[in-house]
């Protein structure tokens, strides 16, 4: 299969899999206990108003109508009024996204640096104490409960040492002295475009210890796979007779080994794109950052469905595109798939 | 040749089989690392089943509130402290590791037995079936399974039995893959066609020779998908999405003590720790298991 149709076929399995989630989200959410109607009015509400909300919101209506209409809706990027806020939900996302983003992209980029630096290490090193100890602290990542870790630095590095802030994304003096201006989104790029120092070295102060605790899994992940899957490539015959007509060791490990054996580990790079935005829900909570994960866990609690849509719907969306998009780059560096 | 003797090899081929069997399992305590996990996980389990015995205050594990030893550290009165309403953090671990384990055991046991069945069928019968439960597979697996099991308990409504099967229901297409992979590539291998062509029905090649081929990276799955399960259970009652208060789980002991954290930090720590060390236990003897299976396979 040349690349093309590869594409093509990728690109509709894309969309039918985003209609498949949109509609299971949808007929989801309308299955939440709870009269919607009467959460969207709020505490002492007659039952003539609820009935007004009802038809406003278009409740009264029959599902699958109110699914086409939802559909519709969608298309044109609305997602519905929160019912606790009562703001639109598409807005709140777009200012939340950037937030997250920037503590969750962090995280993948050095989780994958140093989960491809560590896998490599340890299978270079196959046998010693270096293999051993990074064997031991990968499977110390993946084992340790991302609320726990986040709780444990918490305890650590405020509570015991004082090197990092408690929770919080900027001090409160600072967002009155030197105030973060809007541009991106992403405050580190802001405070960057906008000069605003003080606020750029806060934020990154802030930020240490949510991608700490973000990067702990992609990383165990990332390093115990690296290490496997090169143990494997090197034991190849073709890395023997590459060996064996004198090529250079460090040609032999970067070129004809670890190039090889990336393949699978981009697989979970994709994957832990939209296990760590999961990860945030905890995170952000326990570090009251002001993200996706804050706004979703306070949907939860409170059962505001249209903002559990949204955020169900981009967090699929962004698993969905980051498995396709990974299939595609596997296929670009390994030719040998099919 | 006679029938007696085919007799005589089977029995000697069943003899390896089990000698060979022990052999491997004396590989694979020969790692201390995957001795002492396996002591701590026996530990564990017995702590769990003989939780009303063992636990220094029975009542207060399953969340009688003793408001009068509120917030103690450490004592020869309460080995591990107390919790803000005051119950024995001993025992409320001893309890709450009945949850973790019973549901760990539930979830993979379960999706072992959906996925299994229908990994044969879509691996022997390549066809229409085999499509269905394919496709079927793939939805599912392109879907985070914590948010979809988040969705099922807002759904369904928060409890243990629910976050169970919420977990559940993500889980088992990883077998079905598993298993259908494994057929695929053993049921065109010569002692399967042979059998075929003997005469044998389907049903009986199935469970005769492509089952117990498949058994063993099975069970490494389970054993290796014990933590991941154990920690996907945490992760629902952390969020209040699973057990429910007052009995002790360790996900939600963990959130109750998340405020303290600063002051009674032991509230939030030793149920973390407890989750922490049976998950590594159980990641340590999936992985020692694994790596003495895939040496004897390559040998």
């Amino acid at each position: 299969m040349s690349l093309v149709p590869f594409l093509s076929r990728r690109l509709i399995g894309l969309a039918v899999m985003l209609v498949a989630l949109s509609a299971l989200v949808f007929f989801f959410s309308r299955s939440i206990p709870g009269d919607v109607a009467a959460m969207y009015i709020g505490g002492m509400a007659k039952p003539e108003q609820i009935e007004r909300a009802r038809q406003e919101l278009g409740l009264d209506q029959p599902l699958t109508l109110q699914y086409v209409k939802y559909m519709k809706k969608l298309l044109s990027g609305d997602l519905g009024i929160s019912l606790r806020t009562h703001r639109p939900v598409f807005q709140d996302l777009l200012e939340k996204i950037p937030m997250s983003m920037e503590v969750v992209l962090w995280a993948i980029a050095l989780a994958m640096v140093l989960g491809i630096g560590f896998g490599g290490l340890a299978a270079l090193r196959q046998g010693t104490w270096i293999d051993e100890g990074i064997k031991w602290l990968s499977s110390a990542a993946v084992s340790i409960p991302i609320f726990f870790l986040a709780l444990l630095l918490q305890l650590i590095f405020f509570n015991l040492l004082g090197w990092f802030p408690l929770q919080g994304r900027i001090d409160t003096f600072l967002e009155f002295s030197n105030p973060l201006e809007l541009v991106t989104g992403f405050s580190l790029i802001d405070s960057l475009l906008t000069g605003n120092h003080a606020a750029f070295f806060n934020v990154a102060w802030h930020m240490v210890l949510p991608v700490l605790s973000l990067i702990a899994y992609p990383l165990g992940l990332i390093t115990r796979l690296t290490r496997s899957s090169l143990l494997e490539v090197m034991s190849q015959d073709y890395i023997l007779a590459a060996r064996a007509s004198g090529i250079r060791e460090s040609v032999l490990f970067f070129r004809y080994g670890l190039r090889n054996a990336l393949s699978p580990v981009l697989t979970v790079v994709g994957l832990s794109v939209a296990l760590t935005l999961l990860a945030t829900f905890y995170v952000e909570i326990i570090f009251n950052w002001p993200g996706i994960g804050y706004y979703a866990l306070t949907a939860i609690l409170s059962l505001d469905y249209p903002v559990l849509m949204g955020v169900t719907l981009m967090i699929g969306t962004v698993y969905v595109v980051a498995n396709t998009s990974m299939d595609i780059l596997r296929r670009i560096v390994d030719p040998r798939i099919k | 040749m006679s029938d007696l003797d085919f007799k005589q090899l089977a029995e000697k081929a069943a003899a390896d089989h089990r000698r060979h069997r022990r052999y491997l399992l004396r590989l694979v305590f020969k790692k201390r690392a995957a001795l002492a996990a396996a002591a701590i996980l026996s530990l564990m389990v017995l702590a769990a089943v003989f939780a009303p015995w063992i636990a220094p205050y029975p009542d207060q594990g399953k969340g009688e509130v003793n408001l009068a030893d509120r917030l103690q550290p450490a004592s020869f009165n309460h080995y591990l402290g107390t919790d803000v309403y005051g119950r024995d953090m001993l025992s409320r671990i001893i309890y709450g590791s009945r949850i973790s384990i019973f549901g760990g055991l539930i979830i993979v046991v379960a999706a072992a037995l959906i996925g299994v069945p229908l990994g044969l069928l879509a691996g022997y019968r390549e066809g229409i079936p085999g499509a269905i439960i394919t496709r079927v597979v793939e939805l599912v697996l392109s879907f985070p399974a914590v948010l979809l099991a988040m969705g099922i308990s807002i759904v369904a409504g928060a409890g243990f039995a629910t976050a169970v099967i919420a977990l559940i229901i993500p889980w088992w297409p990883w077998y079905t893959r598993l298993v259908q992979g494994e057929v695929i590539s053993i049921k065109h291998m010569l002692y399967v066609e042979a059998a075929g062509m003997l005469g044998y029905g389907r049903v009986y090649i199935l469970f005769r020779h492509l089952l117990p081929n498949i058994l063993t990276p099975v069970i490494v799955m389970m054993l290796l998908d014990f933590g991941p399960a154990i920690i996907s259970i945490g992760l629902l009652s952390f969020l209040g999405l699973g057990t429910q208060p007052p009995q002790a789980d360790w996900g939600l002991m963990v959130w109750e003590g998340a405020p303290n954290i600063l002051n009674q930090w032991w509230i939030a720590v030793v149920p973390g720790c407890a989750m922490f060390i049976l998950v590594t236990a159980f990641n340590l003897f999936g992985d020692r298991l694994k790596e003495v299976l895939s040496i004897d396979s390559n040998q």
